[in-house]
């Protein structure tokens, strides 16, 4: 499997698409940051200014919702990107086993996505904790809350990353793949919840996972749980995606 | 030992790609695998490595299914889709991700691409490549396991006669070391250059196996072709042993019966020949007259062509 996961990586680095969808991805969570953090500068001389724990962390979490989009995106690309350039063929013939092939991509993804979420997290943290502090309203990494929004970034991302790898493989197709990507967690969850019951909603693939970004948290669907439900989403779909890509034919793709 | 096709079908709705196809290649031989576009060449190689599924059949490599080879980089290399590769990456990259995906050290890449000609390109992007670096590339990607079979499609498809030349002598050499080579192509001309057996499909279903000599003198038809001022009385003696005869004007054309029987027999009754020569169609008419059926229901048909 090391084998494989480094393939995949060689595969991965080898392409600019895929730095630059991640210093995308990047780029504009800070620049939501730091429109969070103007935002929260412009509130203090309000006759009521609300400077409280929940706004001071929104600064750093508040472009983590659209990173994770840029990060379905990546994961969508790993695999249909190979199918898009037909680069599938060659990868297949010298490696047959297709479950093989798709976990060594969820690893990958799996390790591309932790090591994005660490450096998003890091890079919001430290910006946003060093301009409150400035201001006047620190922020303690010793807060739990603090703590578990900073992991639960990391966490959303990565599984957002899995969840694109399993869209990906279930589309079969990029263009399609990148257009279900993006439009579910912007469109197809927020009308869907608008037909479903709250209790079936909240269970929704990026609803779920966007409660571990909750201050304070949702008593309906605590951060971990909804962590736990998003990875079942993730697992899902890599693995009906997967199957489907088991069975499918290759060369006429 | 070698790689066994049995009974390999696929069909597409009610329309069937490849029929019962059984079929082998052999260490030591090139394989031509011979059949007018959408015959079912490509399909049939793409089901032998898995890539695409079949609905019933039995491929194996040298007893063991493609799927179950420890490590089948080094059993079997192909070229199946020249421009199967991401245009955006460079040739290294392409072949350092199959080298690192069949766990082949980093040193098999720079030996491809020496090997194949193309390691001053090897950092250009592949979509900058001309067709014949392509090929060059699809052949690297092919030999990184220095494998015991080798499969291309179609590898001299539009390249230049150097290049063809190229391809043809490398395989022969490939062949000499022992290793087995199945080579698709819908020209038999070029194949028959190097082939040593010739599988020829039509409509997905095998037409006729064998070396090209085998072929030949099971399939070429050779005439004679007879004029003299006794025609009438020839043909009498002719068709009395076994020759069949045709009048085309004033000449006789002759089947069943070799040029030297046919001036003996005149001979013996003082029959003046004027002229006497033997004819034998060519390789690609006898190619022609078998793939017939296939090609006429490729160009009678559309609708029911099936991809190759």
């Amino acid at each position: 499997m090391t084998d494989l996961v480094l393939s995949e990586w060689i595969k991965f680095k080898s392409l600019r698409g895929s730095w630059v969808r991640l210093a995308f991805a990047i780029a504009i969570n800070l620049a939501i940051v730091a429109f969070g953090l103007w935002f929260f500068n412009r509130s203090i001389g309000d006759s009521e200014p609300d400077t409280g724990l929940t706004n001071r962390i929104g600064t750093i979490s508040g472009g983590v919702s659209m990173a994770v989009i840029l990060m379905v995106v990546v994961g969508v690309i790993v695999y249909s990107g190979e199918i898009k350039s037909r680069s599938i063929i060659p990868s297949v013939t010298v490696v047959p086993n297709r479950t093989n092939m798709v976990a060594a991509k969820a690893i990958l993804v799996g390790l591309v996505g932790l090591a994005t979420g660490v450096l998003l997290m890091v890079l919001n943290t430290g910006i946003s904790m060093l301009v409150l502090d400035l201001e006047g309203f620190p922020l303690s990494l010793d807060d739990t809350d603090v703590a578990r929004v900073i992991v639960g970034g990391v966490v959303f991302v990565t599984l957002s990353a899995l969840f694109g790898l399993g869209i990906g493989l279930m589309a079969n197709s990029q263009t399609l793949g990148i257009t279900i990507g993006i439009l579910w967690p912007t469109a197809i969850e927020s009308s869907a919840q608008a037909f479903l019951p709250d209790w079936i909603g909240r269970f929704l693939p990026f609803e779920a996972g966007s409660a571990m970004l909750e201050v304070p948290a949702n008593p309906d669907l605590p951060p971990w749980e909804g962590a736990a439900v998003f990875l079942l989403w993730a697992a899902l779909v890599i693995v009906v995606g997967g199957s489907m890509f088991s069975k499918r034919d290759l060369g006429s793709s | 030992m070698a790689v066994i096709v049995e009974g390999l079908t696929k069909t597409f709705g009610d329309k069937v790609a490849v029929g019962d196809l059984d079929m082998a290649v052999e260490p030591g031989l090139v394989t031509g695998f011979l059949g007018p576009n959408g015959a079912g060449k490509s399909t049939t190689m793409r089901m032998m490595l898995g890539i695409d599924r079949s609905d019933r059949g039995n491929v194996t490599f040298d007893g063991t299914a493609y799927t179950q080879l420890d490590q089948p980089a080094r059993m079997v290399g192909a070229m199946l889709d020249a421009h199967a590769v991401d245009p955006d990456r460079s040739a290294r990259s392409h072949l350092s991700y199959l080298a690192a995906a069949s766990g082949l050290p980093a040193t098999r890449v720079d030996e491809v691409l020496g090997l194949t000609g193309i390691r001053e390109v090897a950092k250009r992007h592949v979509g900058a490549f001309s067709l014949g670096m392509h090929q060059r590339l699809g052949i690297a990607s092919a030999m990184l396991g220095d494998p015991k079979y080798l499969f291309l499609d179609e590898p001299t498809n539009g390249l230049d006669p150097e290049g063809i030349r190229w391809v043809r002598q490398f395989l022969q050499e490939l062949a000499r070391q022992g290793r087995g080579i199945l080579v698709s192509s819908h020209l038999l001309a070029e194949l028959s250059l190097y082939a040593d057996q010739l599988v020829v499909i039509g409509r997905g279903r095998l037409i006729t196996t064998g070396s090209v000599d085998h072929f030949r003198a099971e399939h070429a038809t050779i005439t004679v072709t007879v004029r003299s001022p006794g025609l009438d009385e020839l043909v009498s003696l002719i068709e009395s042993r076994g020759g069949s005869t045709q009048r085309e004007g004033d000449d006789l054309v002759v089947r069943d019966m070799t040029a030297s029987a046919i001036g003996d027999v005149a001979a013996l009754h003082s029959i003046p020949i004027h002229e006497l020569h033997t004819e034998s169609s060519s390789l690609e008419d006898a190619y022609l007259e078998v793939t017939a059926e296939a090609q006429q229901y490729r160009s009678g048909g559309d609708d029911q062509e099936v991809e190759s």
